[in-house]
């Protein structure tokens, strides 16, 4: 039971609840809207990158498959966060 | 004929499938459909965030009626049903039959929480005269989140096969690929929902 805690999924999801509570706290508290925003969209990049690699095992090079997760990843975050940058308020 | 291994809990190892010898994880067919499905979900990504560039104080203002919590809360329900199919993944690999039941009975169970709370929202949001024809800002909510609704349903339906088979089939090489390629449908369920609870929930005007 206790070598599920050594899986690197088992790792990769702590680190995901951690980062999904750290997006909550940013958009709950009152950082400034702008750098918050940044920072949430960014860390949702890093949450599908963890899910890509560790629960998906696209960690193991498989190509060409994880070369288009991380174009995917890389636009997706891209196009949410330069329109956004670009809306006039 | 082949003889289903049936014990309680198997423990053959299924050595083609360990040591990391294979770099794909599930088949190919899976993969083209992620890949494809992803793309078509970054197009209405993309989509979503042109007209909120067009109407900014409508899709701001529409977004303050969502609760961030509810999002949240699915964000982690999601991520720990994804992690238990992931531990499935890889007692089948070991060959453990009795302990891929039970996580992907957990991940079921847990991953219901997500429709639970989805119904909740709809429902009050509905019964709070906000629909699909509200405005754009709410067409776009019910049809992504609907969307995403669906492919959680058949990935559940997905899962419930995966548990019948367990029951029923030898942990072989064969079940393995099976148990792999439906986890990482599950898995893109949750990589879905990783951008839009960010992208409708949380996305404050500058």
């Amino acid at each position: 039971m206790n070598k599920i805690w050594h899986l690197p999924a088992t790792r990769a999801w702590l680190v995901l609840v951690a980062a999904t509570a750290l997006v909550f706290t940013l958009a709950e508290n009152n950082a400034p809207a702008g750098i918050a925003t940044i920072a949430i969209v960014l860390l949702a990049a890093f949450k599908l990158r963890l899910v890509f690699l560790y629960f998906m095992e696209l960690s193991r090079d498989a190509m060409p498959w994880r070369m288009f997760a991380e174009v995917w990843m890389v636009v997706v975050t891209s196009l949410i966060l330069g329109i956004y940058l670009l809306t006039p308020r | 004929m082949h003889q289903p291994d049936l014990s309680p809990d198997g423990g053959q190892v299924v050595p083609a499938l360990v040591g990391g010898q294979r770099k794909l994880v599930g088949d190919e067919g899976v993969w083209f459909f992620i890949c494809a499905d992803i793309s078509l979900f970054g197009v209405l990504f993309g989509l979503f965030m042109l007209e909120r560039y067009k109407a900014l104080p409508l899709f701001e203002q529409s977004r303050l009626a969502l609760d961030p919590l509810l999002g949240a809360l699915n964000t982690l329900i999601l991520l720990t049903s994804s992690w238990l199919v992931a531990l499935a993944v890889h007692s089948a690999r070991a060959g453990r039959r009795q302990a891929v039941g039970h996580y992907l009975v957990l991940s079921m169970l847990v991953g219901s929480g997500f429709a639970v709370t989805k119904v909740f929202e709809y429902w009050h949001k509905i019964t709070a005269g906000i629909t699909l024809l509200t405005n754009d800002f709410f067409m776009f909510y019910f049809a992504l989140t609907g969307l995403h609704f669906l492919h959680f349903l058949v990935g559940m339906v997905v899962l419930a096969v995966c548990w019948s088979k367990s029951r029923q089939q030898a942990m072989d090489a064969q079940y393995v690929v099976w148990i792999e390629a439906s986890g990482c449908y599950w898995h893109m369920v949750d990589l879905l929902w990783i951008v839009l609870f960010p992208m409708l929930y949380l996305l404050h005007a500058p």
